[in-house]
């Protein structure tokens, strides 16, 4: 099943005025798995987000994607060269409508994004796209629908969509369930276990039963230090994991 | 960066023509073209450059809306971009009068295209100094670099004593265009209606283009067009520069319109002026700009007539529409009509 290491971080250090957020950090991500990256609340598990995606310059380490270094990358350039991420608070430009946010996410795919004079009718090709990918995810009900309207999950679920849609070569994804009904999360592990083939993916997930559902394998961060990584059966059964995670959750 | 606009400003424009805008537009369009032969029926021939500066305005408006409606810009320092216009214009023509060339190696030149052409150009280079130096910033901070570049031109051409220093350039007289006396208010008019139809039609093009509803994610969410992969700044910029030169073509306008090209259109007043008319016609619209400058430079014809603190009237004007509604002018003529309009 997994393959290949599609992405590489190795040594990873990251200090707040003192406070080690993310302490030598090695992670691999490899094709065709889920990845889950768990641990308790201040582990650092967003902050080692935040530097896989450059949004946040690490103090030592480095970020490989396909073996070639994006260190010096800054998250737009990351994002162009295959990084793609969901965020723990959705991020969507809340006053156009559903079609209008994924057009713009497919117009940056394409590159169409220096023609001042096109009108709409020269983009058929990219609206077909895009009602067809909203179709596919079954949001197109809400296709005309402001997206500062949307509910919770379903703006969840659009940027879900967005990030696929993008064509990346991992996807980082902060958090996904939080917020979600139980419906809604249910459909959510169902939309992950499929989008598994197509895209390797680092889940950050406080929510246990999607992560021992959906993970292939799971990191342990404990005060920014990965304390194990393993199957979901290696995990359950650590010692040292049961001892940092006693009282958190139930493992 | 700080957001004045309403809701989605390529909205409209990404629906499409409906036939009540169509409607709207021809009944205006006529009306413009009848209005020199209104204007001489009644004998009112000062309506007739009031009308070419109305239309010169929303050139400049529109282009401000670039930048501050679509890319989220707010420019406290557009006048320099419309003063530079002018006085690229009004310098060249006086060097062709002079016989000598402009820093000693640009020839005058007395032709409107060429003229209007180096008003956009300059401006165009100017806008990409100061938006290169600007965007580096945001918020609060972009409003009052822009603003400080915008004084540094205006002290920059007052101190220009070849040509004017304070009291401004004059011209001889207006530029030259095939044969056709520009002197002449209508035909001057009708000149500046041409050039308004055409920028309308660039402008709606540019509010429905692939660029636009980029640069409108970009407004709304960076966050979001970086993880997509798009760095934020290279748009702001080019937004920054295609609203510079637009500004800077109605500025050459202007200087043609007064045969003169006066400190004032450099001054910080004038970049209120503008954001004033964009904020009451709407911002992010498609007829916002038309409607600002066309209710504040009449608002200005009538009540200036009558006493001097016409500004008061205007900031009541101001005031209501602010308040009153979301979006401007754009906002309540959509309200009043149904959302028809």
């Amino acid at each position: 099943m997994a393959g290949d290491a599609i992405l590489t971080v190795r040594g990873l250090v990251k200090r707040f005025a003192g406070l080690l957020a993310t302490d030598n950090v090695d992670l691999d991500l490899r094709a065709g798995e889920i990845h889950a990256l768990i641990g308790p609340n201040g582990a650092g598990k967003s902050t080692l987000i935040a530097q896989i995606c450059g949004t946040l310059r690490p103090d030592a380490g480095s970020v490989r994607l396909r073996g070639e270094s994006i260190d010096a990358m800054d998250a737009a350039a990351r994002a162009a060269r295959g990084i793609g991420r969901t965020f723990q608070i959705v991020r969507l430009i809340d006053d156009a409508t559903v079609t209008q946010n994924l057009l713009v996410a497919l117009h940056v795919r394409n590159g169409r994004i220096w023609q001042i004079f096109d009108g709409p009718g020269s983009r058929a090709d990219l609206s077909r796209e895009a009602a067809e990918r909203l179709a596919a995810a079954r949001l197109d009900g809400i296709a005309k629908a402001r997206v500062a309207d949307l509910s919770h999950g379903y703006r969840k679920q659009l940027e879900l969509v967005i990030a696929r849609a993008m064509k990346p070569a991992v996807l980082l994804l902060d958090e996904p369930m939080a917020g979600l009904g139980q419906a809604e999360s249910t459909e959510m592990i169902r939309t992950l276990s499929a989008l598994r083939a197509e895209v390797p993916m680092l889940l950050v997930e406080h929510d246990m039963d999607a992560v021992f559902n959906l993970a292939d394998r799971i990191s342990v961060l404990v005060y920014g230090r990965v304390i194990a990584t393993g199957t979901v059966a290696e995990i359950r059964d650590n010692p040292e994991v049961r001892r940092a995670y006693l009282g958190e959750e139930d493992i | 960066m700080t957001d004045l606009a309403h809701p989605s400003p390529a909205d409209e424009a990404r629906q499409g023509l409906r036939l009540p805008t169509v409607v709207f537009g021809a009944v205006l369009l006529a009306g413009l073209i009848a209005l020199p032969f209104a204007a001489d029926a009644v004998g009112m021939n000062s309506l007739i450059s009031l009308g070419s500066r109305v239309l010169i305005y929303a050139i400049a408006v529109a282009s401000l809306n670039i930048a501050l409606g679509f890319g989220g810009l707010v420019s406290f320092g557009h006048a320099a971009f419309f003063g530079i216009g002018a006085y690229v214009v009004a310098m060249l023509s006086n060097h062709a009068d002079w016989g000598t060339p402009f820093l000693g190696f640009i020839p005058g030149t007395n032709s409107l295209i060429l003229c209007l052409l180096a008003a956009m150009l300059s401006a165009g280079v100017a806008a990409a100094i100061i938006g290169a130096l600007s965007l580096r910033t945001g918020g609060i901070q972009f409003i009052m670099i822009t603003l400080a570049f915008g004084q540094m031109v205006y002290f920059f051409f007052t101190s220009l004593s070849a040509y004017g220093g304070d009291d401004g350039l004059m011209m001889s007289g207006a530029n030259a265009f095939f044969g056709l006396n520009l002197r002449n208010r209508t035909n001057f008019y009708y000149l500046c209606l041409t050039i308004s139809v055409a920028g309308f039609w660039l402008y709606w093009m540019f509010m429905r283009s692939s660029f636009a509803a980029v640069l409108d994610g970009v407004r709304q969410s960076p966050d979001r067009m970086a993880a997509l992969g798009l760095a934020p700044t290279r748009h702001r910029l080019v937004a920054f520069i295609l609203s510079g030169i637009g500004t800077g073509l109605a500025g050459g306008l202007l200087a043609n319109l007064l045969r003169f090209a006066s400190p004032d259109t450099l001054n910080w007043n004038t970049s209120g002026l503008l954001m004033i008319m964009l904020i009451l016609g709407g911002v992010g619209t498609l007829w916002g700009p038309f409607l600002g400058a066309l209710v504040i430079l009449v608002l200005e014809d009538v009540f200036g007539a009558w006493t001097e603190n016409w500004p008061l009237v205007l900031g009541i004007v101001l005031l209501l529409v602010v308040l009153n509604t979301h979006g401007g002018l754009v906002a309540l003529i959509r309200r009043l009509t149904g959302g028809r309009l």
